[in-house]
């Protein structure tokens, strides 16, 4: 299967978005070039949707808005979302015998979903329709049940293998994964690519065919001692199946056992490096209390700051030059008699009389005298604003009067008090802080125990080993009473051919027998092919692919020799003289996305099975050498590579991507001003898409600072 | 399906071919009744569609066709 083309509309902040893919074998590579927060995740996502529908979105498409969150409720409350994928599919058509002819199928998906927005917050989407149509010569001939087809060509439990998120999805030996989830995803991803669930349902298939006609050469057979012996082999063929299905479900018991005896190991080797949870808690609550005390302290000194701050001796302290200064001031004026007045006063007073103080008529009710009395009706009020300020200024005269005696008294050692204060609080200010971070490292040292403590932990561990005692023992009960009632089926079997030996040419029951056990045994030789040496070759293509991408030469002495995929589906790395590494600690994280990398391809090439790699940010945390490698070493063993990259991921490997069959590059509108050169042609958040390769910016794309670097060039657009 | 079903079939073909043939044409026949079964399961797993009779029938045809040539090898002898 290889992708051709994509369109996707009104997809989150991809409103209108269109992508070409390169199906050339030689160029089999497409970039797609975009600074982070540019829509790589979202086109990752869009295209899983168009595949897999609402179970490839986040948490199944719950709470999971696919609408422009900009979108303009007021012109259209509707939103049509569409995926449109183009993809071409080497189909093999089964001629018989083993032989197939090949032919190549170009299919056009639309998913299409509608979302109503109520609010900004409040949406209702109804599920998502898929169509698929085939592109023929006489036009596209609708199929009728697209699902079916698409889970052909990608199935579900591939879709990690097709689709992988560099930063996300290293769930094949990521941490937050667990040992038996980790088996799991392994050995589903490996049992679909292989084809070993088809083989075993082939297997027991025939196997019950067997069955099917024993028991029919049970009954119809005319000779006695076949018919016997048939229906006692029937029997015991029954109880092969009761035994079978309780060894298969103790060995399922068997391996959850393990693995959570190897989570549990994990645990407590954890618990010894991080520290029991017990001993954990009681830090914790230690840490809690040195904290409240020291809360405490810094408010007794924020109190103690407050009475500082409303003492007298740091209020004089603080004003000694400016009092200075104005007693002098106020000194002068009081020498010059401007303070304190009682002109205004002696005149209103003199007002009240009839004469002057030089004794002359100040009578209103003759004519000079009333000339006078205006006179001094002017004057005073004249006089009223300056003698406002004289009051006020001898009031001031009288009370610094008693600052300036009182002052003489206080001591200024206040400065070294509020100076002792601030030290103070600077000190506990860190120990808070001190305090508070311990907090976090033991919060995060307590998140990672996940509620144990080492002796419940020792204890479970116990538990689980004596279960896994019991289970073992069972086992080996129940796969020694299938040994011997194996034993028991072969000899009534040779009993059985021995005794229809002449019944073969009248009787075709033993015919279809011998057929049916050819059957079983062409099958079970395959599923044995499979699960060994098939598993064993993606476990030494992983390596190889491995080594190569970290450029680990185990002659040089590089710390990771190995990687290994064990046939309990658990992926190993291996340092010096054998030492076990956990993928999840010891080795670094371009390490962990080479292994994760490895796996994938390694299991593509060993399957034959021709699938697209989308891959978002595959070389994050890789540099130098690494970077080049595992860029160098995915185009060489994949189909289809499709990668998304940053600038930063693609510096310095420009001359590889120059093979590159198709190279766009993605902007997100909303980087205008900050980080976009030039204004984007629309007024929503969106991404947009340009054909400028790695090597190039044009107006659309232009970051600010690409036309200051050598390595690219402005493209104009035509 | 994802699976390489060539892959599968050349690997059982290269089982079928181990095997002595039980009469003349027999290898082919079984060959051709494995890759039969295999599109049963592949359908099945498709479709759902039960591929347990179906299997069973595509054993008895195959035994069916033993019987009659090996009766037909007597008679000609």
């Amino acid at each position: 299967m290889k992708f051709k083309k994509a369109a996707i509309r009104n997809f989150r902040l991809l409103r209108n978005v269109d992508i070409t893919f390169s199906t050339d074998e030689k160029t089999h590579l497409t970039i797609i070039r975009a600074a982070n927060d540019s829509g790589k995740t979202t086109t990752l996502t869009a295209l899983q949707w168009g595949l897999y529908g609402d179970r490839a979105l986040p948490n199944k498409g719950r709470d999971f808005r696919l609408a422009p969150l900009d979108w303009d409720r007021s012109k259209n409350s509707v939103v049509d979302i569409q995926v449109i994928i183009e993809f071409e599919h080497y189909k093999q058509i089964p001629l018989g015998a083993g032989k197939y002819e090949h032919e190549t199928i170009v299919y056009r998906l639309i998913r299409s979903a509608v979302e109503t927005l109520h609010s900004d917050i409040d949406y209702s989407r109804i599920p998502s329709t898929v169509s698929l149509f085939e592109l023929t010569d006489q036009g596209d001939l609708p199929i009728t049940k697209p699902e079916v087809i698409l889970d052909d060509i990608m199935p579900a439990e591939l879709r990690e293998v097709f689709f992988t998120d560099g930063d996300r999805a290293l769930s094949f030996i990521e941490a937050e994964s667990s040992l038996s989830l980790k088996r799991k995803r392994v050995k589903g991803a490996i049992r679909s690519l292989l084809g070993l669930d088809i083989i075993e349902s082939a297997l027991d298939h025939a196997k019950a065919a067997t069955r099917v006609i024993n028991e029919k050469l049970a009954r119809h057979s005319k000779d006695s001692n076949l018919a016997t012996i048939a229906t006692e082999l029937s029997d015991k063929l029954k109880s092969l199946d009761r035994l079978n299905t309780a060894y298969t479900d103790c060995h399922d018991k068997s391996e959850t056992n393990d693995g959570q005896l190897a989570e549990i190991e994990i645990n407590i080797n954890n618990i010894l490096v991080r520290g029991n949870e017990e001993d954990l808690k009681n830090e914790r609550d230690k840490n809690i209390r040195l904290i409240q005390y020291l809360s405490q302290q810094r408010e007794d000194l924020d109190v103690k700051k407050s009475d500082l701050l409303f003492k007298q001796s740091i209020a004089y302290g603080l004003t000694n030059n400016t009092v200075d200064i104005a007693m002098q001031k106020l000194n002068s004026l009081k020498s010059k008699g401007t303070i304190p007045s009682s002109t205004i006063s002696v005149l209103q007073e003199r007002m009240k009389t009839s004469s002057c103080f030089c004794g002359e008529s100040i009578d209103e009710h003759t004519t000079e005298g009333l000339k006078r009395h205006n006179h001094l009706k002017d004057v005073i009020q004249n006089s009223q604003s300056a003698d406002e300020k004289n009051k006020v200024l001898g009031e001031l005269f009288y009370d610094m009067r008693s600052v300036d005696a009182a002052r003489a008294t206080f001591s200024d050692n206040w400065r070294e008090e509020y100076l002792r204060l601030i030290k103070s609080g600077e000190t506990l200010k860190s120990q808070t802080l001190t305090a508070e971070k311990t907090r976090r490292d033991i919060d995060l040292k307590l998140g990672k125990l996940k509620g144990t403590n080492h002796a419940e932990l020792k204890s479970l561990k116990s538990t689980l080993k004596q279960a896994g005692r019991e289970l073992d023992e069972k086992k080996g009960s129940l796969g020694h009473r299938i040994k011997l009632l194996e034993r028991d089926l072969k000899d009534l079997e040779a009993r059985r051919e021995k005794a229809g030996k002449s019944e073969k040419l009248k009787n075709s029951k033993m015919s279809e027998l011998d057929a049916a056990r050819d059957i079983v045994s062409i099958l079970e030789e395959t599923l044995q092919n499979i699960q060994h040496e098939e598993l064993d070759k993606v476990s030494e293509k992983m390596n190889q692919y491995f080594l190569e991408m970290i450029c680990s030469d185990p002659e040089q002495g590089a710390i990771i020799r190995k990687a290994h995929l064990t046939r309990d589906y658990d992926i190993l790395v291996y340092g010096p003289k054998g030492q076990k590494l956990n993928p999840d600690v010891d080795i670094n994280g371009a390490s962990r996305r080479a292994l994760t990398l490895s796996f994938i391809l390694a299991l593509t090439t060993v399957s034959g099975y021709e699938s697209p790699n989308v891959i978002d940010t595959p070389l994050g945390m890789t540099t130098d050498e690494v970077k080049r490698s595992i860029l160098l070493k995915s185009i060489a063993y994949s189909n289809q590579l499709v990668l998304f990259l940053t600038r930063s991921e693609i510096y310095l490997c420009e001359d590889i991507l120059d093979d590159a069959g198709v190279v766009q590059t993605m902007t997100n509108s909303a980087h205008f001003p900050e980080k976009l050169a030039s204004k984007p042609p629309t007024e929503y958040a969106e991404v947009l898409v340009c054909s400028c390769n790695h090597r190039q910016y044009c107006s659309i794309c232009s970051r600010i600072g690409d036309d200051k670097r050598k390595e690219l060039s402005y493209r104009n657009e035509v | 399906m994802a699976v390489n079903r060539k892959r599968i079939m050349t690997m059982i073909v290269d089982k079928v071919q181990e095997m002595p043939e039980r009469c003349n044409g027999y290898n082919d026949e079984l060959m051709e009744a494995i890759g039969d079964i295999i599109e049963l399961e592949q359908d099945k797993k498709l479709t759902g569609a039960n591929s347990k009779q179906p299997v069973t029938d595509r054993c008895m045809k195959l035994g069916q066709y033993l019987f009659d040539s090996n009766n037909k090898s007597t008679l000609d002898n």
